[in-house]
């Protein structure tokens, strides 16, 4: 304590070198050796009075820069701003050290993580003569600790997406293949039934069994899509070069066959493109339907092909009251409100089906767009790329 | 001779709802839970003019029977059909393949499309 009173009392300007006889003395040499810690006295306003090669080596400043300055230069300005220098000082004074971690500034201005130590220096009548500082640089253990810690939480990500990717997975397990088997048994006891009476009250119930697991086979395609779309990565297309009437004449057909009263108007120039058949068929099917189970009755069903040089449009138009704005604004939306309010055997379902049909127009990297006033009735308009590879 | 139909289905409902299908309509049936009984029952099963065949299955999986049915010259020229609830990764060489479910007229139609009774 003594030894170290008198390097306060007398402070040199270059320690180790500048001091005669306390150059020999194994403190000073102890302290001038050690490169790891910055180690100085404050004197009892907190001005530097010694330094070392450690505090050098952290902080950047030579010993002539920096002996005899304040030591909140050390600390960043909105730090010292709120009082904290002063702090530290009263309470090493008062309870004989401080310690603490925290963001220092190097001569350069870039901050380091360091551990920081003062105490108290008192002379032989107990009086306050100074503080002697040492401070740690652990911005290294700091980056370690911090790059700790991001492993962890990247690989407690990586965790919990691979627990969401097996959900995902068995999900689609579940709707695609354990929900699908006892469909496939109704079916096939509505079927035997059928072929084996003659009752037409029995008749009439099997025809509606038959309609309704047709109904929920939909449906469990509709949800395994949202699956699909929403969590499992985006549909994926199948895209081969074909004619879009392949696309268009067999669902044409079978509609025409689901409903023999109602009358499509369909014409087709001849138009190829790279797209997914089963995926176009699936759009159109839910085209044309909405338009036979929401357009005006006595009115035909419009399906017309337009041809541009890059691109091929799709018309499909019914007559009859437009879709009110509200309605407009939301009827792309899966699950959407209206869906399930005017639900007849016809028409129900999850309201699922035009959202659907526009997320596989656009993975075509098409558009599906909607125009239904009271002048022209409504037309949904498929827009698709054409091919630029020449088919077969 | 009566034409059998080979009916390899995990779920038992559905089995044996399309064993009295094709039991109603004429057909000889035998059914296995799973690839391997139906692989060692297959040789001797008289007139099989078909196997119906699920995918996904404990124990010998669709794909397995398949492979192994190849392997064997005496199996292979059975005609395989698909019957699956997830059938776009089928093996190669099936001779058809449906998706479950399929109305039951269209799937006796194609039964007798391969088991021509006379």
């Amino acid at each position: 304590m003594a030894a170290l009173g008198l390097i306060v009392s007398t402070p040199p300007l270059r320690p180790a070198v500048a001091l005669g006889r306390e150059a020999e003395d194994p403190f000073r040499l102890l302290v001038d050796s050690v490169k790891d810690y910055a180690i100085f006295i404050l004197d009892a306003t907190g001005h530097v009075r010694t330094w070392n090669p450690g505090a050098e080596r952290i902080k950047g400043y030579r010993a002539e820069q920096i002996i005899g300055r304040h030591f909140s230069v050390f600390y960043p300005p909105d730090v010292v701003a709120t009082g904290k220098c002063e702090f530290e000082l009263e309470m090493a004074s008062r309870e004989g050290r401080f310690e603490e971690e925290g963001w220092r500034l190097r001569q350069d201005g870039s901050p380091f993580w360091a551990n920081v130590t003062i105490t108290a220096l008192r002379g032989p009548g107990g009086e306050l003569i100074g503080f002697a500082k040492v401070t740690q640089d652990l911005s290294r253990r700091r980056a370690a600790e911090e790059a700790e810690r991001t492993l962890a939480a990247e690989r407690a990500a990586l965790a919990e997406r691979e627990r969401i990717q097996h959900f995902q997975e068995r999900f689609l397990a579940i709707l695609g293949h354990d929900l699908r088997n006892p469909l496939a048994s109704l079916d096939m006891g509505v079927g035997v039934i059928k072929q084996r009476t003659t009752d037409a009250t029995t008749l009439r119930l099997l025809e509606r069994m038959g309609a309704s697991s047709q109904r929920m086979s939909r449906m469990i395609e509709q949800i395994l899509d949202l699956t699909r779309i929403r969590l499992a990565g985006g549909l994926q297309l199948h895209l081969q070069p074909m004619h879009l009437r392949e696309a268009l004449e067999p669902i044409v057909a079978e509609l025409r066959g689901v409903y023999p009263m109602k009358e499509i108007e369909f014409s087709c120039e001849q138009v190829s493109g790279h797209w997914d058949r089963d995926r176009l068929q699936q759009v159109f099917s839910n085209l044309i339907s909405n338009a036979i189970l929401h357009g005006e009755t006595q009115a035909p069903v419009h399906v017309d092909v337009r041809v541009e040089p890059s691109v091929v449009h799709v018309e499909v138009h019914n007559a009859g009251p437009p879709i009110p704005v509200e309605l407009q604004r939301e009827l792309f939306n899966p699950f959407r409100r209206g869906a399930r309010d005017s639900r007849t055997a016809k028409t129900a379902g999850l309201g699922l089906g035009l959202y659907i049909s526009r997320e596989l127009v656009s993975a075509h990297h098409g558009r599906l767009e909607l125009q239904s006033d009271a002048a022209s009735g409504t037309t949904l308009r498929v827009t698709l790329p054409r091919a630029t590879v020449p088919l077969r | 001779m009566q034409h059998t139909v080979l009916i390899v289905e995990d779920e038992e409902d559905l089995r044996e709802m399309m064993r009295e299908a094709f039991e109603a309509n004429g057909y000889a049936v035998v059914t296995a839970p799973e690839g391997q009984e139906a692989l060692d029952r297959m040789a001797e099963i008289e007139g099989l003019c078909l196997v119906l065949l699920d995918l996904v299955m404990p124990g010998m999986n669709g794909w397995d029977f398949f492979e192994q049915v190849r392997r064997r010259p005496q199996l292979a020229r059975v005609p395989v059909i698909v019957y699956s609830s997830a059938p776009d990764n089928a093996p190669a060489g099936v001779t058809r393949v449906l998706r479950k479910p399929v109305a039951f007229e269209r799937l006796l139609s194609t039964v007798r499309e391969f088991c021509a009774q006379d």
